[in-house]
């Protein structure tokens, strides 16, 4: 599709505002709705965009294979890592309120606990931004053989 | 009979049409894009129940993903069906009993929008409110600890605190403990996180069912994990083996 004029100027323009866009509605999940799957689905849509129209390898040379690879598990890592944050803090596992550090009022509580849904908000992002990619980068793979 | 209602007739109608259309359609890639238009339409109908979190889901991963991987699957598989002899008489039976036991399931539900459906009633749908469910230390339970450190804050703390008791002080009574106080009208003070969170389907996903949602995101990662094993580029290994050879 690298000819054609009128995918290339539109996927161009689209793009910047999806990945925007899905950041936004990564960071704003517990404002409005979304959320991190829904983030993850929209970022990993304008990355296909991309390869749909400019072909895998220029995406991959941006986005490189294994980095997508390091992202899927990150998410993972992160969502746990925030789950044992709070064991470590003498806590139950996944207590967001033990991001607050010690802060004992119930404004840093309530924050810590909205931050620490952020995180996790944001590794599920992540993970499923990544694997959504890798489905398509497995997809094209297989058509082209 | 709310003024919505025949706009989600149509929308329904027009779910029922396009269903049908896509079975019908012997051509897999008019399938996949009315596939496609199915979610835009259940979406809408979404949107309709108020239901945001699910339309923008619907919209996203129905209507997006899924239809750019059907695409995928498709360039792999070929577009044409493969002739089949008219409808399975046991499947449309098993459908259309299955079907029938759905809807007579919906009429025990509460009427759309009830005010006393169990989930604005029922104990645990006050508690999913609250956020108090599963928490070693509730917040009424840290006003308790602002009053014992109180030496240790500085000035702006004081004023948080000033204005706190007329808030905090009934639930510092029976708080105290890991049990879950159940005065909605309390609750109401602790709920969406002091404000934080107004956005309760994500309140409920990260905290309530934060751990539900931890293994969502596993099994996520590992079909990821799956993917790349069973679809990795089978013209790699040779090259690793004469490698380490």
């Amino acid at each position: 599709m690298r000819d054609q004029v009128v995918p290339r100027v539109i996927a161009r323009m689209l793009i910047p505002y999806m990945l925007v866009y899905g950041f936004y509605v990564a960071s704003h999940g517990e404002l409005g709705p979304g959320g991190g799957f829904q983030a993850g689905v929209i970022l990993a849509a304008a990355l296909i965009l991309h390869s749909l129209v400019h072909g895998l390898e220029e995406t991959q040379r941006g986005v490189p294979r294994r980095w997508v690879d390091r992202t899927m598990a990150f998410g993972v890592l992160l969502y746990i890592g925030v789950g044992i944050h709070g064991l470590l803090a003498g806590n139950a596992f996944l207590d967001y309120s033990s991001l607050a550090l010690g802060a004992t009022d119930p404004e840093s509580i309530h924050g810590a606990e909205a931050m620490g849904m952020t995180l996790v908000e944001t590794g599920v992002t992540l993970t499923v931004a990544a694997v959504m990619v890798t489905l398509f980068d497995k997809f094209a793979t297989a058509a082209r053989r | 009979m709310d003024s919505v209602f025949p706009v989600d007739l149509l929308l329904l109608a027009l779910v029922v049409v396009i269903g049908v259309a896509t079975i019908r359609a012997r051509d897999l890639l008019a399938s996949t894009l009315l596939l496609g238009v199915y979610s835009l339409l259940m979406a809408l109908v979404w949107t309709n129940m108020f239901a945001m979190d699910v339309a923008f889901t619907e919209a996203a991963v129905g209507a997006g993903i899924s239809t750019v991987l059907l695409l995928g699957t498709l360039i792999v598989v070929g577009r044409e069906e493969r002739p089949s002899r008219g409808p399975h008489g046991a499947a449309l039976l098993v459908t259309i009993l299955t079907g029938a036991a759905l809807l007579y399931g919906t009429t025990d539900m509460p009427a759309f929008g009830d005010p006393n459906a169990p989930v604005h009633t029922d104990a645990v749908g006050r508690k999913y409110i609250a956020q108090e469910v599963g928490k070693v230390h509730p917040v009424a339970h840290h006003h308790d600890d602002t009053h014992h450190d109180e030496a240790h804050h500085d000035g702006a703390d004081h004023s948080a605190d000033d204005h706190e008791p007329d808030t905090s002080a009934p639930a510092e009574h029976h708080g105290g403990s890991s049990e879950i106080h159940g005065d909605p009208a309390q609750d109401a003070h602790h709920g969406d996180y002091g404000t934080h969170v107004p956005n309760l389907v994500t309140a409920v996903l990260a905290a309530y069912r934060g751990y539900d949602t931890m293994f969502e995101t596993a099994v996520i990662f590992t079909a990821g994990v799956c993917l790349i094993v069973l679809l990795r580029d089978r013209r790699s290994p040779p090259k690793e083996t004469e490698a380490a050879a």
